[in-house]
């Protein structure tokens, strides 16, 4: 119940202002700038600017999975964090609104916007770009399905931080759990390798010519050799969601 | 089966935070189409109670049922039939008002947009803020937030209405107002609300309840508390002249249990308590004229007003709820 006002107010914040189209420029200058920049610089004279065994495809993967990474948790850190604080929360929640459907309705409509700005529109963009730079389209279908992947990298992100606004009151814990995440995951999987199978950063992050990112190969038509990450990111994605769930629900003004 | 007549009805209502009691075994049975008062100092517990009614917090322990739904599992239900004002009312702040009506009216209506705009169009110009529809909240002085709490709350017609410090942040005027909405809206609905302004109370509501930390000290019609509820029957008379004669005269009646005097601006102020009402309604006025010394001035059954009837319970039973 009050799940579509719900849905149509948060979603109005995106498409009813200009906050789709300031995240898009933003997205469209921090990561395909860089992908521009690296795939279009001058020939080195080994032939090519890119690091040894590093694409355009694996560049916008993992340069937008740390942007995004970031970008996600700066956008969802204030969801319920600012309405608890605000009041909002508990003025909406005395209408007649179930919790599961506020919290849904936040997630569903701040998702869409994210997952348009960042993932479509910038997936696109590269495509187009790394395409005009190759000369001849990439695999269309295989790009999708690598965008789905760093959808699920984003949404992953995306509910930890929804989780954590709701867990806590604290900024500092909202925005410094996962930010740490996103830049200690070298430092994770040094520590204990085997929670690289299970945390989404091999979805799209490259560790090296040996161990390439799901998207990359995905887009290159390689045998993915697990399917441990994917499936490991949607169990999180729904802990987080659950846990959030639960929380809100038991949660007094 | 919950009585019909009774719109909220809580049974040993309790609520605790760690150690503190912010509740304790309330029970209160508001009746419908009526304007409850509810009064007590900061801290009471009068906010906490309107929070469980409305789901924003849980009990400790008894239960409540509004319209006959309980008010933990069927808090959604309850809701729908209800229109609340929160003590410190607060909004998106990058809405209009008319933004913050039309999204709230959007709970509650899935009916035509026109019909839809024409109330809100009619609730805004109930309050006064007709002209200021179209203005950002952020904007928006205290009286003016507080008078788009009392929209947003009556929007969907509500069975009942919660209001917490309603005429809070208003000028006298913004007061009067809402003291004016309160009273047009009983024939359709019931008004359950928490006040600090006792004069507000007194002028507009059939029932009172008092809280004092966390405990019902009285629950009455307003009459039967201005009246002197507990204290007995009290007659008043304020009289001119040499009264000592009628003193002793007065106070050495059987039915007569004591006499308290005070001078007031040239006169003298009586209130007689009286164990025999009857007698006392027959003989006490004769006996005070038969001494030609004294001039009646005004006599007749003492009336307390509120704010005396508050600060005797919430002073004397504070202490013993403090003991407690």
């Amino acid at each position: 119940m009050g799940f579509a006002n719900l849905f149509r107010a948060s979603s109005r914040e995106w498409w009813g202002t200009r906050q789709w189209i300031v995240q898009s420029i933003i997205w469209l200058v921090i990561v395909n700038g860089i992908v521009a920049a690296v795939v279009l610089a001058p020939q080195t004279e080994q032939g090519n600017a890119q690091p040894p065994g590093i694409s355009g495809v694996e560049i916008f993967f993992m340069i937008g999975a740390m942007a995004f990474g970031i970008g996600v948790t700066i956008i969802g850190q204030g969801i319920f964090l600012d309405e608890k604080k605000s009041g909002t929360l508990a003025w909406v929640l005395s209408k007649p609104v179930s919790r599961p459907a506020f919290f849904f309705a936040k997630l569903l409509a701040n998702g869409l916007g994210i997952l348009v700005t960042m993932v479509v529109l910038q997936g696109a963009i590269a495509y187009l770009i790394i395409s005009g730079v190759k000369g001849s389209p990439l695999l269309l279908l295989p790009f999708i399905g690598a965008l789905i992947l760093l959808a699920l990298y984003v949404t992953f992100f995306f509910t930890l931080t929804l989780m954590l606004g709701v867990l806590y009151d604290s900024r500092g814990a909202v925005i410094g759990i996962p930010i740490a995440l996103t830049f200690g995951y070298q430092f994770i999987g040094s520590l204990a390798p085997f929670l690289m199978d299970i945390l989404p950063f091999a979805l799209v992050m490259t560790g090296g010519p040996e161990s390439p990112a799901l998207a990359s190969m995905l887009v290159n038509q390689q045998p993915l050799p697990s399917v441990l990450p994917i499936l490991a990111t949607i169990a999180w994605i729904v802990a987080f969601v659950g846990i959030a769930l639960r929380r809100f629900d038991a949660m007094e003004f | 089966m919950m009585n019909d007549s009774l719109v909220i009805e809580t049974r040993d209502l309790s609520k605790s935070y760690k150690d503190i009691h912010a509740l304790k075994t309330l029970n209160l049975k508001v009746a419908k189409n009526s304007i409850f008062g509810f009064l007590g100092p900061n801290g009471a517990g009068k906010t906490t109670t309107i929070k469980l009614l409305l789901g924003l917090a849980r009990p400790t322990s008894g239960s409540a049922s509004i319209f006959g739904y309980d008010i933990v599992k069927n808090s959604v239900d309850i809701r729908r039939r209800v229109g609340y004002l929160a003590q410190d009312p607060r909004y998106y702040e990058h809405m209009t008002a008319r933004e913050v009506m039309r999204f709230t009216a959007r709970f509650f209506y899935t009916g035509p947009e026109a019909e839809i705009e024409a109330r809100i169009e009619e609730t805004l110009r109930l309050v006064g803020l007709d002209d200021k529809a179209d203005r950002p909240i952020k904007g928006f002085s205290g009286g003016e937030r507080q008078r788009l709490g009392i929209a947003q709350a009556q929007v969907n017609y509500p069975d009942l209405l919660i209001l917490d410090e309603p005429a809070a942040s208003l000028d006298p005027q913004g007061r009067h107002d809402v003291l004016e909405v309160m009273e047009r809206l009983r024939k359709h609905t019931t008004i359950f609300y928490s006040t600090h302004i006792l004069s507000d109370v007194q002028r507009v509501s059939d029932t009172v309840a008092i809280l004092n930390h966390g405990a019902l000290i009285a629950q009455a019609p307003i009459q039967e508390l201005l009246v002197g509820g507990d204290k007995g029957t009290i007659y008043s008379l304020t009289l001119k002249g040499d009264v000592q004669e009628a003193h002793k005269v007065v106070s050495g009646q059987a039915w007569v249990s004591g006499v308290t005097t005070q001078a007031e601006n040239g006169t003298t102020r009586w209130d007689v308590s009286v164990n025999d009402e009857a007698q006392a309604e027959n003989e006490l006025l004769r006996l005070v004229l038969s001494d030609r010394r004294v001039n009646v001035m005004e006599f007749g059954r003492k009336r307390y007003n509120l704010e005396e009837v508050f600060l005797s319970m919430v002073g004397e039973k504070g202490e013993k709820d403090r003991v407690q």
